[in-house]
């Protein structure tokens, strides 16, 4: 039997023909669509009606997150947008379940003392793997010494591609393989790419 | 005078091979062989560093325009870190499917 894996992706994705045949040819069985949510009018977005398709939200702004937080529907995944030390730690410290969408930006911003309040609030970390392509050295060398601090204090962490296009899905057995430059077990790859968040 | 005939090298000496089929999802124009190996050889150059890339030995064996599948050669040792290599091809070459990894050219025809 063939694996089924997990991926989150852009909602602009779907504006693309042939995608659905696309993510059925990669064996993905849940994908979380997500609406970038800029405006209070983003988050009456039209999901695609499928089981595997699931919602979910990324904030810039948490401020925004409290003004809707009723108008999401249940169930919906929450992330927040991590872009320096300051948004990193209002998104880890905020008790509600809304997680970090790439803690990697111009300088390292995460330590020993974020990951403490990660695990405190069962956060989960997203690194959006495809930021490699467009600026290797920094990605590579923030996530090589992010990833073993989650590893030490046993974070959920995700690899997704957040693909706005076809081009930049990437199929789970390359992954896989790649991921195994962060000195990742294969086992814990396996369940990284597999398990529903 | 006769032609001596060479010696034929053991079945155990020889390096083990794995066949790869790719699958090119999104790539728009028409598959040149020697630019899909190029990019397929800087791809595992800049994984894994070039001594890696030459002992890998990639081969492009086939390519067929209508189903945009290409059959590769690789020395088995390298498959892993070729397969990895491929993230790394991707913006050149549009999204990569692993169709299938065979030992033998007969079983992934």
């Amino acid at each position: 039997m063939k694996e089924k894996y997990i991926d989150v992706v852009s909602s602009e994705l779907f504006n693309h023909p042939n995608v659905l045949e696309t993510l059925e040819q990669l064996n993905f069985e849940i994908v979380y669509v997500v609406k970038e949510i800029k405006t209070k009018e983003d988050a009456d977005f039209v999901f695609p009606k499928s089981k595997k398709y699931r919602p979910a939200f990324l904030f810039f702004d948490l401020s925004l997150y409290s003004v809707l937080k009723n108008k999401l529907p249940k169930g919906a995944l929450i992330l927040g947008q991590g872009k320096s030390l300051s948004s990193n730690t209002t998104i880890l410290t905020n008790k509600s379940s809304i997680h970090l969408l790439n803690p990697i930006s111009l300088e390292t911003s995460f330590d020993e003392g974020l990951a403490r309040i990660a695990k405190q609030n069962k956060k989960i970390i997203l690194f959006n793997i495809t930021d490699i392509w467009s600026n290797t050295h920094k990605t590579i060398k923030q996530m090589q010494f992010i990833i073993p601090i989650l590893q030490k204090h046993k974070i959920e962490m995700r690899f997704i591609t957040f693909a706005k296009k076809p081009a930049n899905l990437i199929d789970p057995i390359v992954l896989q393989e790649f991921l195994k430059n962060f000195n990742l077990e294969k086992p814990l790859i396996k369940r990284i790419l597999q398990e529903k968040i | 005078m006769k032609k001596k005939k060479l010696a034929v090298i053991r079945p155990t000496l020889r390096h083990k091979k794995r066949y790869i089929q790719l699958q090119l999802l999104t790539y728009p124009g028409v598959l040149d062989s020697r630019i899909a190996h190029g990019i397929l050889v800087k791809a595992l150059q800049k994984q894994s560093g070039v001594f890696s890339q030459t002992e890998a030995n990639i081969t492009i064996i086939d390519i067929d325009q209508k189903s945009k599948t290409i059959l590769i050669r690789i020395n088995k040792e390298y498959l892993e870190q070729f397969i990895a290599s491929l993230f790394f091809a991707q913006p050149e070459l549009g999204l990569l499917k692993v169709k299938d990894i065979k030992s033998t050219i007969k079983k992934v025809k």
